[in-house]
């Protein structure tokens, strides 16, 4: 046998081999960074610390009802809203896109508005509540803080936990639906004995994943509970109590232990949703055996057809209001006039529409736009020329090892990276500078991308390339020359997933800049429109009302959405079918 | 939904009614057996969504089970059992509702060959045995003659053709209906007729008027051997029991059916005669 030559050995793992130096030098290394400056002394007496504080059970519990929270009532909302869509033949679409649409609202504005909204005496809420007879309630107050963080939670995770069971719900095949209503199966019949078991898998991995991303959540406690400054313990997670002892407290090792315990925490679901995803399946050949995880077997018992349907019905009404009427508040508070702020009691209906403090904050933004439009165009690039590689050669080689890697990373809180990040950045001396969150951002849209292109390339039929390679092209040329002009609604998806992803981001542009882009030589600025828009958080100057403009939290909140809107509106399949993939395939 | 006009079941008017309530069994192409559930909860779905207790269903179910040859595969999924297995699951479901006519989508068409001819036997007798009408639907023209009663052929959303399959063979109403049944396919050629003689092919035809017109002939109607016509062989196909031979005259080329093909050759000069009642005239000519 002839020893294998080292173009060939090369031209094996050249695929995957940007993607894994990135990653060692992205992840890996603010990863051991962190670690080690969490313990300076070799020893582990910043975790004992940490339990010993006596604030620390009550972020634990926080945490956990935070993430715990948001994951249960976003999958059981998701999950009712999926049958409404799913049971319909008409209006499908536009049932799904109000399911959506909290999707298309960056964290960061999302909590901005519901910061006003939940607003004491000021907010519309309260005098909602009133009207209908309920009791008004201080939904900030130090007891109430952490299950409206929850609630908001709830309302930013419910289109992630929708589509990805939608997505398990629709793959049931047509015939046996059709089936199921040969056999006289009502509603209930049908879901609770054919459909939710069969979408099992894909309500397990919406579970895992809204819980991760509310556990790693960093954009809504942190802003919820008055961005910059020290948050009041009843509402902080883990995720804003690490930051704070970093960046506020300066006990940079006691923070870094918390945010290392925290990614330990979040290592269960994500160690699990590697195993649901990568489970199932697949031949591959790959040394790594990850067995199929048994879930549970999933029963439930006879009840009437007819009440079930107006149960989804009730609860899909009324969740409709509470995820539409937070988008109509923003663009209400957008454009109407900053006189109408703080009356009491609040307006809640348009009077007469102004749109200069619109334009003039789109103005005052504008620096902040080109810094982000840039970044994440660049951030977007750089994925796909990392991550659309390594997908193909998961999908093609079975390396389920390097997809359930990229889970694992997927999962890990960004909170665990950032004081690494900032370690490398600042000693390269590139804060404050577009390259630093060029290179730290791909950080998260790698593993993500290279998990839906995994999907994506699973799908793709294997002959053409097959046919190339009898051609007597090398791998490496069928990939460019075949495989990526066939893959090209798929890098479409990714790419736009990407980009939002990039457009997102708070935590890293909020450590890692410090002022606008000037366009002076050299230029300098990296601030975003994410550090852009929380200048406006109404909790965050602590009284003095006059600074707090919601004229302009709503302009910079729509300012923030209007990429995401737009990638919708002009390409709704490709970004549908890229999510859909991205969670349920397995 | 249909354009215009009523579905009746018997006599029952079903337009307005959700499947549920057509009584009706349906077979589906690829079974659509709940994957989730194990056999026995796939036959006693109907039973069950009816309001049947367990107990009984459970009963009713085994026995229809037995009935169909698959008590052993109970207490297994659909993916655990076999094609033919899968099948029968999904008949004894639909029997299980004593469905008023019992509706089959190509039932066959995910089974190999041999599977095919033993279920089609085994489904002519469960339908003798259960005397339920039954609509099968199916491509292969030679199912279609196997297993009927009666066959409507359906092209193009019109029906063509209903009768027996005899009558079908042997009096097609149309080109459509004549060359789907048959095999190998119905010859279709163009011939002028002037006083009774057609050209190229000397047919046996009476009271034709003249002009060109659009035969078929079977091609087991075409006998080599002696008769009116000469041709020339281009080819043979041999299909085992017999040898089609491929026969050309003039421009026209047609398939004939020989059980010993040991004496002919290609290129080679025959006689050969049609039978009589071998020829469809299916319209005028030159279409």
């Amino acid at each position: 046998m002839n020893l294998p030559s080292i173009r060939d050995i090369l031209s094996k793992r050249i695929f995957y081999i940007p993607a894994v130096a990135y990653l060692i030098l992205f992840a890996l290394l603010p990863l051991v960074i962190s670690i080690s400056l969490s313990a300076p002394s070799s020893d582990l007496t910043s975790y004992v610390r940490l339990f010993e504080l006596t604030d620390f059970p009550r972020v634990l519990y926080n945490t956990l009802f935070f993430s715990v929270g948001s994951a249960v009532f976003a999958v059981l909302i998701g999950t009712a809203f999926a049958i409404l869509v799913d049971s319909r033949t008409h209006a499908r679409r536009a049932l799904s896109l109000i399911a959506y649409l909290p999707y298309m609202i960056p964290f960061t504005a999302s909590a901005l508005i519901w910061a006003t909204l939940l607003n004491p005496g000021y907010g519309p809420i309260d005098p909602l509540l009133k009207a209908i007879g309920l009791p008004q309630i201080n939904w900030l107050s130090p007891s109430l803080q952490i299950y409206s963080l929850t609630m908001v939670g709830v309302w930013a995770t419910i289109p992630l936990a929708f589509l990805i069971i939608l997505a398990g719900l629709t793959s049931v095949p047509k015939q046996v639906k059709e089936a199921s209503s040969v056999d006289g199966m009502g509603m209930w019949d049908y879901y609770s004995s054919v459909a939710l078991p069969l979408a099992k898998g894909a309500i397990i991995t919406a579970f895992l994943m809204t819980m991760i991303l509310a556990f790693g959540d960093f954009d809504l406690p942190f802003i919820l509970s008055g961005a910059g400054g020290v948050p009041p313990v009843t509402m902080a997670t883990l995720v804003v109590f690490a930051y704070a002892e970093m960046f506020y407290e300066g006990l940079a090792s006691q923070g870094l232990a918390a945010a290392m315990f925290l990614a330990l925490v979040v290592s269960i679901p994500g160690l699990l949703l590697v195993r649901v995803t990568l489970g199932g399946g697949g031949g591959g050949r790959s040394r790594f055996h990850f067995p199929k995880l048994r879930l549970p077997r999933m029963s439930f018992p006879h009840l009437p057809n007819a009440p079930f349907r107006y149960a989804i019905y009730i609860v899909c009404a009324l969740v409709s209001v509470f995820i539409l009427f937070p988008i109509y508040w923003m663009v209400l508070l957008a454009f109407r006039p900053q006189s109408l702020d703080y009356l009491l009691p609040p307006i809640i209906y348009p009077t007469k529409i102004v749109t200069d403090i619109f334009v003039s904050t789109f103005g005052q933004a504008w620096p902040e736009i080109v810094t982000t439009l840039a970044v994440s165009g660049a951030v977007t690039l750089l994925t796909i020329a990392l991550a659309a590689p390594a997908a193909y050669t998961i999908a093609r080689d079975g390396r389920k090892a390097l997809l359930g890697i990229m889970i694992y990373i997927f999962s890990i809180p960004s909170i665990a990276f950032v004081f690494g990040a900032f370690y490398i950045i600042s000693r390269l001396y590139l804060l404050n500078t577009w390259v630093a969150l060029i290179l730290t951002e791909p950080l998260f849209t790698i593993p993500f991308v290279t998990w839906t292109m995994t999907n994506f390339y699973n799908s793709l039929p294997k002959h053409y390339e097959e046919a190339a390679l009898v051609d007597g092209y090398s791998r490496i040329r069928a990939f460019f020359r075949i495989v990526m002009p066939l893959a090209r609604p798929g890098l479409i998806a990714a790419g736009m997933v990407a980009f939002i992803f990039a457009w997102h981001l708070l935590l890293f542009p909020l450590v890692l800049s410090e002022t606008p882009f000037s366009f002076a030589f050299p230029p300098t600025g990296s601030m975003t429109v994410t550090t852009f828009a929380i200048m406006f958080d109404p909790d965050s100057t602590g009284g003095t009302i006059t600074n707090n403009v919601w004229v302009q939290l709503g302009a910079s909140g729509i300012i923030l959405s209007i990429p995401v809107i737009i990638l919708s509106v002009v390409a709704q399949s490709y970004l549908l079918k890229g999510l859909y993939s991205g969670g349920v395939k397995g | 939904m249909q354009d215009s006009g009523h579905v009746y079941i018997g006599s029952k008017v079903i337009d307005k009614l959700g499947p549920a309530k057509r009584n009706i069994g349906m077979v589906f192409q690829d079974y659509a057996l709940y994957p989730n559930k194990r056999v026995i909860d796939n036959i006693m779905s109907p039973l069950v969504v009816k309001g049947v207790k367990k107990g009984d269903a459970i009963k009713e179910a085994t026995e229809m089970a037995e009935r169909l040859g698959i008590g052993e595969t109970l207490q297994r999924k659909p993916g655990q059992i076999s094609g033919g297995q899968q099948q029968r699951v999904a008949l004894a479901r639909a029997l299980i509702k004593h469905p008023d006519v019992f509706l089959l989508d190509e039932p066959f068409s995910n089974l190999d060959a041999q599977l095919r001819f033993s279920a089609r036997r085994f489904l002519k007798e469960v339908q003798r045995e259960f005397g339920i009408t039954t609509i099968y639907v199916t491509h292969d023209q030679s199912e279609a003659l196997s297993i009927s009663d009666r066959v409507a052929i359906v092209g193009n959303g019109t029906i063509h053709q209903v009768g027996t399959p005899k009558e079908i063979y042997a009096s097609p109403s149309d080109e459509f209906s004549a060359t789907f049944i048959g095999s190998p396919p119905l010859n279709v050629l163009n011939v002028r007729v002037s006083k009774g003689v057609s050209s190229p092919i000397a047919l046996r035809l009476d009271g034709v008027a003249d002009g060109e017109i659009r035969v078929g002939i079977r091609p087991e109607s075409i006998v080599i051997g002696s008769g009116a016509n000469e041709a020339t062989i281009t080819a043979f196909e041999y299909a085992g029991r017999e040898t089609i031979v491929y026969l050309k005259v003039a421009e026209a080329e047609f398939r004939s059916i020989v059980f010993d093909a040991s004496s002919l050759r290609v290129g080679q000069k025959v006689r050969f005669d049609v039978q009589q009642g071998g020829t469809h005239i299916l319209g005028k000519g030159a279409g």
